[in-house]
């Protein structure tokens, strides 16, 4: 009988001991993150030391694995791959936002912010409206990037609405803040892919499309244009988020450790890419794409346009109260700065 | 018998012509004669050198080697800045000193590295007239380099014997660019990427088959959205496998690192990896031709690819 116990036993732990390699003692939760960034981009430069960061402090629980370059595809595949769960981390551009959580568009509105520091206040204050929204979706915001802002780059000057609306211009196939903005003019905007936009200006298909600087040399469109605008019609923002499903699964020490890790990484990643984009701004004028000065004029007339964007798109891609919130955001903002340079 | 019948006609001649001048070198106060002297007399060594180098199958081994011939080759071009033959060498060693040993460990310096490969091979490019290549990296700004447009035309003046200058300072150029990617890097791209193009266009299977690794490279390196194209790559890497795959194995290495991540297929990024290990291939690492060298490199890279694979997929 005792023979059989210590028989028993013994296969029993044999059992045991044989499956421990295939036990994660570790709790080790791996972070798929892709993005349509390519390697060796500031995007991933940071998000490589965000991950390295976070192994780091985590001992070894939380491990990022990426995917750049888009070979998860595009911004929509990317989106649908978190969904079924076989990504956990993207790094997204405003219109794979807006595909999240139409509301972020808002923040990509024409003529909204006039620099980068009313972005990064109103951002910051709309956080946990965003990441609240996000919550209900199954995301997590990590944090906020910067995507840059918007100019047009053409083969005629382009100041005024009318000059645009003479133009054959592109417009981000399925997005819907260009399309609204294009049809303010009362123009229909060539509807295109990214990949296809540097071919259709070489062909004469469209002879003005938006980018900032930084995509612009990234996507070689400046090898086609003669002139880009000197203020830009809007900002793009970008962000990174995880699935709420595999933020969930970590401990509550690493929650906070990802967050803050992240917060600071995605802080240098905005400033990065807010230096690249007026250098690569600065190496395109040097290539010899003529800045279009415009005066206040023509300014002026361009918000207009934008303004009616804001109308027309307000109660559909966005609640109106989340603009109206914004726009109270922007004013107390604008009114402290104002009466702080006053007082210099 | 005597041993001068023993030495072939045109080494004679040199022999011949060396000893005199050596008689007559305190006699010649023109310094470009003595550089010439120097020159051509230590030519055969440095041809021999680089030979041997090529040839060498151990990486530690060749690694010093290197180092000192590329300072022995850049204290000749002090002397005669301008010749084509020692900027070849210059252009080609560069390159291959940054890949070889710096890129994996050091990437800043491999950059360097790559720029001065790419210097050197502007200075032949130069001669050209093509303005762009006389500016050095920090200098882009400077007014009167060229814009895309005028260099697709400028293009035009180059020669097919520019064939090798033009491939190896791509080569150099694009590498450099590729460990980077800042904008001053990025606005180069058509510049890099249009010299290799012109290659391209004359003879795809230079230097076993050297522009369709760089495009099925290319294809693969950048997203679909910033003019990537998977298609395209597989198109140039089918190419470039069927005519040099077995003889040039670096470009296997290429093929797995950025085709077979970039499409996310696992299995194919190991089998070809592995296939680095097939004893059938030693042969190649040890056989003493000029791709020695790079090819004992590919095998190292394999091995240190393979432990990589489950970070990657």
């Amino acid at each position: 009988m005792n023979c059989f116990r210590c028989k028993l036993i013994f296969a029993f732990l044999c059992c045991f001991f044989s499956s421990l390699p295939f036990v994660d003692l570790s709790a080790k939760t791996t972070i798929r993150f892709a993005t349509v960034a390519p390697d060796g981009s500031a995007w991933m430069d940071v998000m490589r030391a965000l991950g390295d960061e976070i192994k780091d402090k985590s001992g070894g629980e939380v491990v990022f694995k990426y995917y750049p370059n888009m070979s998860m595809g595009d911004e929509k595949d990317i989106i649908r791959k978190m969904r079924l769960g076989q990504i956990q981390s993207a790094g997204f551009t405003g219109f794979g936002l807006g595909e999240v959580l139409s509301e972020f568009r808002v923040l990509e509105l024409p003529h909204l912010f006039r620099d980068d520091a009313e972005v990064d206040f109103v951002a910051n204050e709309l956080y946990d409206y965003f990441n609240s929204h996000l919550l209900e979706k199954g995301f997590v915001l990590l944090g906020w990037a910067d995507v840059g802002w918007v100019y047009f780059f053409s083969d005629k000057p382009i100041t005024t609405p009318s000059d645009l609306a003479e133009t054959k211009v592109w417009a981000w196939q399925g997005d819907p803040l260009a399309q609204a903005f294009f049809e303010a003019l009362g123009k229909s905007p060539v509807p295109l892919s990214v990949a296809d936009v540097l071919l259709s200006l070489q062909t004469g298909l469209i002879n003005a499309a938006y980018s900032s600087p930084l995509a612009a040399l990234a996507l070689q469109w400046w090898t086609q244009v003669e002139y880009i605008s000197d203020v830009p019609f809007t900002h793009s923002v970008g962000a990174v988020l995880v699935t709420k499903e595999s933020f969930d699964k970590l401990s509550i020490e690493n929650k906070i450790l990802l967050k803050e890790i992240a917060s600071k990484h995605l802080k240098n990643l905005v400033e990065r890419s807010r230096n690249e984009n007026s250098e690569a701004y600065k190496i395109i004028l040097n290539q010899g794409v003529i800045k279009v000065p415009s005066n206040e004029e023509e300014r002026a007339e361009m918000s207009k346009i934008s303004l009616q964007v804001h109308e027309k798109l307000s109660g559909d891609l966005f609640p109106p109260a989340l603009l109206e919130q914004i726009r109270t955001l922007l004013h107390k903002y604008r009114s402290r700065t104002d009466s702080t340079s006053a007082s210099h | 018998m005597s041993i001068f019948n023993h030495i072939r006609t045109g080494c004679l001649q040199k022999v011949v012509i060396a000893i005199s001048l050596f008689i007559l070198f305190p006699l010649i106060n023109g310094c470009a004669l003595r550089t010439n002297i120097t020159i051509w007399a230590t030519r055969p060594l440095i041809d021999g050198a680089f030979k041997s180098l090529m040839a060498e199958s151990d990486l530690e081994l060749a690694r010093t080697a290197m180092e000192s011939d590329l300072k022995l080759l850049e204290g000749l071009l002090e002397l005669k800045p301008n010749d084509r033959d020692l900027l070849m060498k210059a252009v080609q060693g560069y390159t291959g000193y940054a890949l070889i040993f710096l890129e994996d460990k050091d990437p800043k310096r491999a950059a360097e590295m790559y720029n001065r490969a790419r210097n050197y091979g502007s200075r032949i490019l130069g001669k050209r007239n093509i303005g762009f290549f006389q500016l050095h990296k920090e200098e882009v700004f400077i007014v009167g380099a060229p814009r895309f447009r005028d260099f697709q035309s400028l293009l035009s003046s180059l020669k097919e014997e520019d064939l090798p200058a033009v491939y190896w300072t791509s080569s150099a150029w694009f590498s450099a660019i590729n460990l980077n990617k800042s904008p001053k890097d990025l606005v180069e791209i058509p510049f890099a990427k249009g010299l290799m193009q012109w290659v391209l266009d004359r003879d795809p299977h230079f230097y076993y088959s050297g522009p369709l690794w760089f495009f099925g490279t290319y294809y693969a390196s950048i997203p679909p959205m910033f003019g990537g194209d998977i298609e395209k790559s597989k198109e140039y890497f089918d190419r470039a496998i069927k005519k040099d795959g077995n003889r040039f194995l670096y470009g296997k290495i290429l093929y797995a690192k950025y085709f077979a991540t970039q499409t996310l297929d696992r299995d194919l990024y190991i089998k070809t990896l592995k296939d680095f290990e097939d004893p059938f291939r030693d042969y190649i690492y040890r056989d003493g031709g000029e791709l020695t060298l790079i090819n004992r490199f590919a095998r190292q890279k394999a091995t240190e690819l393979l432990e990589q694979t489950d970070e990657l997929f």
